[in-house]
């Protein structure tokens, strides 16, 4: 499929998913929106030398959360990030009704991004209810650590009262 | 959870065809930004030594120069060989560290070897045209001599800790 249908199919299946991803990543809406583009931009290209090795999901995603990543390790932090077995400073993420929808989600952006780079994206892949062989894919890591990690989410998003 | 994160308000972007085309453009601008700032370098060098030439000002213009040329090959072959993001994420990622632990950890004395003698020479060279500013010049000579030696060390010291990084990394596999 030419590189301009595929990248049609692309904004229409991921666009959602790729702007909720440069939200994770980036919380300044400025550089936000010039990630969104740099994301997209680096999605288009690679679609050149797509020829179904993957999915285009996996595809999409690996592009996209490595352009997000490397957004990442070329910002010069205040606070270091942090890995899932790490103490993460408490953000309350409630989606019970105490606090709105709104406020809940700007608490959940703010735990994400505290995450180091793998961790944030087996986080966002997860919230994107992408199963555990398929982050496997996407991010190269063993199952087990899949494993361990979404288990670790799945505690984190517990103890923070948000399921 | 999932629900609540997949239903938020998205933003649904489509990059143009022209959009494209200036995004590619700024790609190249950035290799020519430097070049020509390596240019705008030299040019003022080359015009330092023109204005009150004598010999040690001439060969140190020369070799800074030449130093300028040599530094600019290396970061823009450098910016040639970075990985493709079409990788896994791990694979990606020790794959950058690794491309920035050998920008790190590579020709590091070669780097100061470009530099520093064409430096010295054309700040002893300047002070020895303009007696009225050498107190200037040889404060400036001090400062360059301090990074100069601070590059190998903190060059050293950024590819250890990206070492570390990528062992970690390793673990993870």
């Amino acid at each position: 499929m030419p590189q301009d249908d595929l990248y049609d199919q692309v904004t229409t299946q991921f666009g959602a998913a790729l702007d909720r991803l440069a939200r994770s990543y980036e919380a300044d809406p400025d550089k936000r929106r010039d990630l969104l583009q740099e994301i997209h931009f680096a999605v288009w290209r690679s679609l050149a030398t797509f020829g179904g090795q993957c999915s285009l999901r996996t595809w999409v995603y690996r592009v996209a959360h490595n352009v997000a990543a490397s957004h990442v390790m070329k910002q010069r932090r205040a606070r270091p990030l942090v890995g899932l077995d790490e103490d993460l400073p408490e953000v309350e993420v409630d989606v019970d009704g105490t606090i709105d929808r709104q406020r809940a989600l700007e608490r959940l952006y703010a735990l994400i991004q505290q995450l180091q780079p793998l961790d944030r994206e087996v986080m966002l892949l997860y919230l994107e209810e992408v199963d555990a062989a398929s982050i496997g894919e996407i991010t190269g890591l063993s199952s087990a650590n899949v494993a361990t990690k979404i288990h670790r989410i799945g505690k984190l998003i517990a103890r923070r009262g948000a399921q | 959870m999932s629900s609540l994160w997949q239903n938020q308000p998205a933003e649904l972007t489509r990059l143009t065809p022209e959009r494209i085309e200036q995004m590619e453009k700024k790609m190249r601008r950035n290799t020519y930004a430097l070049l020509a700032s390596m240019i705008c370098s030299a040019v003022v060098t080359v015009g330092v030594a023109a204005y009150r030439p004598n010999i040690t000002l001439t060969i140190g213009a020369i070799l800074t120069v030449g130093g300028f040329g040599y530094f600019v090959w290396e970061v823009i072959s450098s910016r040639r060989r970075r990985p493709s993001p079409v990788d896994v994420a791990i694979d990606y990622q020790r794959a950058l560290m690794r491309h920035q632990m050998e920008f790190h950890r590579t020709r590091l004395w070669l780097r100061v070897f470009a530099i520093a003698p064409g430096g010295v020479l054309f700040f002893i060279g300047f002070a020895a045209a303009m007696p009225k500013l050498a107190p200037i010049i040889y404060l400036e000579l001090a400062t360059f001599m301090i990074a100069i030696a601070l590059i190998v060390p903190l060059n050293k010291r950024a590819a250890a800790k990206l070492q570390r990084q990528i062992e970690e990394l390793d673990r993870l596999q």
